[in-house]
């Protein structure tokens, strides 16, 4: 049997699995491309229209909403890369009173599920006048603690001699982190971009809470409104469902080699 | 915690003491403001009879939520469902994404693609893939039609008390398995060529190279894996919304799909019982806490270091 | 280790003292609100864009014909779960709107938590409100909204499956409904929809059986269980299908798909029918009675003004301003909804026209009165589809009787 033939079997099973990934995607595609009275119906593709997209970036403010998403997606992930990559060092390679306390806290954290704050969180953004703004959906997410996890994670698996050769040559310990170890944390940086990105991006309960007028809207919570008060316009939810899922996808295409590089799973114990 | 007698413990110089609170300061001041006080405050008001309405009027009453919620059929309902939930989804969880990562992580044409198409239903909003599945999974649906054919009853998953819930397992699974792979595939990436030269020449065969060389080099994945897993599945939550708000209330049908997170959400934004739901959302907590120490102290007493 | 211990201790007080800084500062939100009215009124609604241009147009003007009233900004919650989820922050926060537009479905409880201020004081002119809205919207005599639609359910058939079957009159009674889902029923169609899932649709059976949740008052009446047990009947002899088991979100579009004869329906079908079913033919007939009796649920949007706005009387005559003869004859156009004022009824029946059995009777429709703890809604709920999805046998006197211990007085 030639290598070719070999592979066959291989072919088959991964198309079969892609196909099983891609469905829901293949189903939003294809009803965002019928009229209404079409929907969920196995029609030919010269049935197809571009007409909800029109509609979408007609009658909706879908370019504000984009913007805002992006303002809210690029600051949020500033303020996590900052937060995470320096804590993250810190409880990785530095020697600090408090830090098995902190990598508790930060392991602890991620057992709070998020809906809990969510009240407490509003009030007290709108006691510093920030609901509705697309500061109070930034300045209280600058910090995501599976991040800190993340980068810590990946820092404890730095070889320290590395470090050791840099305090011979008089750099002191933030001296070689930005000299030294900055460099090294591309794989990490596109770990955390992609994560952050997929989850600010898709965020709805925040938003939703947080943010009232129509022009401060984000993606996902401005496409909730699309459907109409007494019917639901499924087609025209499935355009904005490719509309938003395109940019995340084509940030993992570019991003997957360093992705699968930046997470690490060495050295748990805390 | 863990003291390490080997170590020598030698003097951490002032420099790397400053730069590990300096590095440290950002997130903390963050985690203070932004996780500590919120979690504190709902803490706080679980020990109350408290509605946001009526901000002025809160009425302590100790430990009168808790107790009341043992008594409660709607919460063991709720409980029950949330540890069967864990306790289902977890292994599969784990299983099928480190099967995915073994397919992705072998050389061939493509594979970018691949992986990315894996990773696809991870980074759909939620909504759309509740909105696919119950078309999938509804009397007469694609999925249903097959499972007819094998003697499957004709039935809609997720109107079915018995099989709601397996519903949205599969939806998790599904949308999260593609996050897990990842965490596999980078955790193979750390195991050298050389191991597996090794083990090909003591004979070793695929399923024995797999068994004996790439699954124990890959037990931290896996620890991380299944933590992780664990955290995730006592929270979730969008799957649930997200098909349930579609048809009939929160939890349906009849409670089926309720957990503790939903029935949490439940009082506080739909039975104005925001005390209660606080109650709720701790006890929440201190369960995850629990069952991730004593997995620390199970996966400890094994050879993982 | 003693250090230690000393490290835990200064941990644990740091605790307890931010604990108490937060409890201090929770409380006497509500005093601290907007103190003075800067002329500025925020309206808040959910749904979609149709509805925020609908309430646009409801307030058009309002800056010349309300004294002080600058500008008018909108809070749109996107959804109805948005509304109850994001409310009791705001209300905690002191961030709420000014006015909200708020069915009769989940008020009650929050009346009764003093969201909303009465409107008894402003004696409105409400001749030519519907009185039913009007009641709708009226708790222990006080007035909480001005009501701005009045929707009684109606009984929808598809007439070409009604014809198809050989079937003729179109039935007034539940009895004749049963018999003629017993014909329509075949080839994955039921006879009737009915969607379990909100209590809204079992409410509408229990008030054509004559009787009704009366805020609680009368639960487990004589009605109300005819009503139950009719329903039960319903799924028992497979005649009947949820919206949940035919795979879509809500009975329109169980009507509209086609897999159903029958439904109650209303004015909030006919934009599903014309954009999702063009070509299927159907029509609305009042609804049917049961045990000799007849009734209707009556379904009604209001303006309603949030306790502790800066302005009170400004907030009250917007509210009133936004029911306008004009505002109500574009809301019509807009969403589709029937008006609670008598004068603006005109330009709805020449919209709907097929909506005009309606008329006969819209004045015994009444208003859902669910009892003020909105759990009973989940109660409810969960005893039917423990019934239906679940094969329980309670039957449905002792699930009333079981509720009506739990919920009434």
């Amino acid at each position: 049997m030639s290598k070719k033939m070999k592979k066959i079997p291989f072919w088959i099973l991964i198309t079969a699995l892609a196909f099983l990934f891609l469905v829901p995607m293949i189903y939003a595609i294809y009803n965002s491309l019928l009229p209404l009275d079409k929907v969920n119906k196995l029609v030919s593709p010269s049935e197809f229209t571009l007409e909800n997209y029109k509609n979408l970036f007609e009658n909706y403010p879908v370019f504000t909403w984009f913007k805002n998403t992006i303002l809210v997606t690029v600051l949020t992930l500033a303020g996590e890369l900052f937060t995470a990559l320096t804590a993250g060092y810190a409880l990785a390679k530095l020697r600090f009173p408090g830090r098995n306390v902190c990598f508790m806290i930060v392991l602890v954290t991620l057992m709070i599920p998020f809906q809990v704050l969510l009240t407490p969180l509003y009030i007290m953004v709108s006691d510093l006048g920030w609901n509705d703004t697309i500061t109070g959906l930034v300045v209280p997410f600058l910090l995501n603690t599976l991040y800190v996890f993340m980068a810590r994670q990946y820092y404890v698996t730095i070889p320290s001699d590395i470090l050791e050769a840099a305090k011979i040559d008089g750099l002191g310990s933030i001296g070689s982190y930005i000299k030294i170890v900055l460099p090294l944390s591309k794989p990490i940086i596109a770990t955390i971009t992609i994560f952050n990105f997929v989850q600010s991006w898709n965020a709805y309960l925040v938003p939703s809470t947080f943010v009232s007028s129509e022009e401060n809207f984000v993606l996902v919570v401005g496409l909730n409104t699309l459907k109409d008060t007494y019917f639901n316009r499924l087609n025209l939810t499935m355009a904005g469902v490719v509309v938003i899922c395109i940019p995340i996808l084509v940030l993992f295409l570019l991003l997957q080699k360093q992705l699968i590089r930046g997470i690490a799973s060495d050295g748990i114990k805390g | 915690m863990k003291k390490n007698g080997k170590k020598v413990k030698e003097a951490v110089s002032w420099d790397e003491k400053r730069a590990g609170l300096i590095f440290m300061l950002p997130a903390a001041i963050c985690w203070v403001l932004w996780f500590f006080i919120p979690f504190v405050r709902s803490v706080y008001l679980s020990f109350f009879e408290y509605s946001y309405l009526r901000p002025d009027e809160k009425v302590f009453i100790g430990l009168q939520n808790y107790i009341q919620m043992f008594q409660d059929p709607k919460f063991i309902l709720a409980l029950k469902n949330t540890l069967l939930f864990v306790i289902v989804t977890v292994p599969v969880m784990t299983m099928v994404s480190l099967a995915l990562a073994v397919i992705l992580n072998s050389k061939f044409r493509a594979r970018g693609i691949f992986r990315t198409i894996y990773f696809i239903p991870y980074t759909i909003a939620g909504v759309a893939v509740a909105t696919v599945f119950m078309y999938l999974f509804v009397k007469g649906g694609l999925v249903q039609a097959l499972l007819v054919k094998i003697g499957f009853p004709d039935t809609t998953w997720y109107a079915d008390v018995k099989l709601a819930m397996p519903f949205i397992g599969i939806l998790f699974v599904w949308q999260l398995v593609g996050f897990y792979m990842i965490y596999y595939l980078s955790g193979m990436q750390t195991i050298s060529d050389n191991v597996y030269e090794a083990a090909k020449i003591d004979g070793a065969g695929g399923w024995q190279t797999f068994r004996y060389v790439t699954l124990p080099l890959l037990k931290p994945t896996t620890y991380l894996v299944v933590v992780y897993s664990i955290i995730q599945a006592f929270q979730i939550f969008d799957q649930i919304a997200a098909v349930t708000s579609a048809s009939g209330g929160l939890g349906s049908p009849a409670g089926a799909t309720n957990t503790l997170l939903t029935y949490f959400y439940q009082n506080s934004f739909r039975y104005y019982k925001v005390g209660y739901g606080c109650s709720i959302a701790v006890v929440l907590f201190l369960i995850i806490m629990v069952v991730s120490l004593i997995q620390k102290k199970l996966s400890n007493s094994g050879d993982l270091d | 280790m003693k250090a230690r211990r000393k490290r835990l201790l200064a941990a644990g007080l740091a605790v307890v003292m931010s604990m108490s800084l937060i409890a201090g500062c929770g409380s006497n939100k509500k005093e601290e609100k907007k103190a003075e009215s800067d002329g500025v009124l925020t309206i808040g609604f959910w749904g979609s864009s149709g509805e925020e241009k609908a309430i646009a147009e409801a307030v058009k003007g309002v800056e010349d014909k309300v004294e002080g009233v600058k500008e008018v900004k909108f809070e749109h919650y996107s959804t109805v779960d948005d509304f109850f989820k994001k409310l009791p922050g705001q209300v905690a926060a002191g961030t709420a709107p000014d006015i909200v537009t708020v069915t009769n479905e989940q008020h009650i409880p929050l009346i009764k938590e003093g969201v909303f201020e009465s409107l008894n004081e402003y004696d409105f002119d409400l001749t030519g409100y519907a009185q039913n809205a009007i009641e709708a919207w009226t708790y222990e005599e006080n007035l909480y909204a001005v009501p701005f639609t009045s929707a009684p359910s109606t009984f929808s058939i598809n007439t070409d499956m009604w014809k198809e079957a050989g079937l003729d009159k179109y039935p007034t009674t539940w009895e004749e409904v049963y018999e003629a889902a017993k014909v329509l029923t075949k080839d994955g169609v039921a006879g009737l929809c009915l969607d379990i899932g909100n209590i809204y649709h079992p409410t509408q059976y229990m008030n054509s059986f004559g009787g009704g949740w009366k805020d609680g008052k009368d639960i487990a009446s004589a009605e109300n269980i005819a009503g139950l047990e009719y329903i039960f009947k319903m799924f028992d002899e497979g005649l009947a299908v949820t919206a949940k088991d035919a795979g879509m979100t809500w009975d329109g579009e169980v009507f509209a798909g086609e897999k159903c004869a029958m439904s109650t329906g209303g004015a909030w079908y006919v934009a599903t029918m014309r954009e999702s079913a063009p070509d299927v033919n159907y029509t609305f007939v009042p609804m049917p009675g049961g045990n000799g009796k007849t009734g209707s649920t009556l379904h009604v949007y209001g303006a309603a003004v949030v306790s502790g706005t800066a302005d009170k009387d400004m907030a009250a005559n917007v509210a009133y301003y936004m029911t306008r003869q004009e505002a109500q004859e574009k809301r019509a156009e807009i969403v589709g909804e029937r008006p609670a004022l008598e004068a603006a009824l005109p330009a709805f029946r020449e919209l709907n026209p097929n909506l005009n059995v309606i008329d006969d009777y819209v004045d015994t429709a009444t208003s859902f009165g669910y009892p003020a703890d909105p759990e009973f809604q989940t109660d409810f709920t969960t005893a039917l589809e423990n019934h239906i999805y679940n094969g329980d046998k309670t039957s449905a006197e002792d699930i009333l009787k079981t509720l009506a211990e739990k919920y009434e007085g």
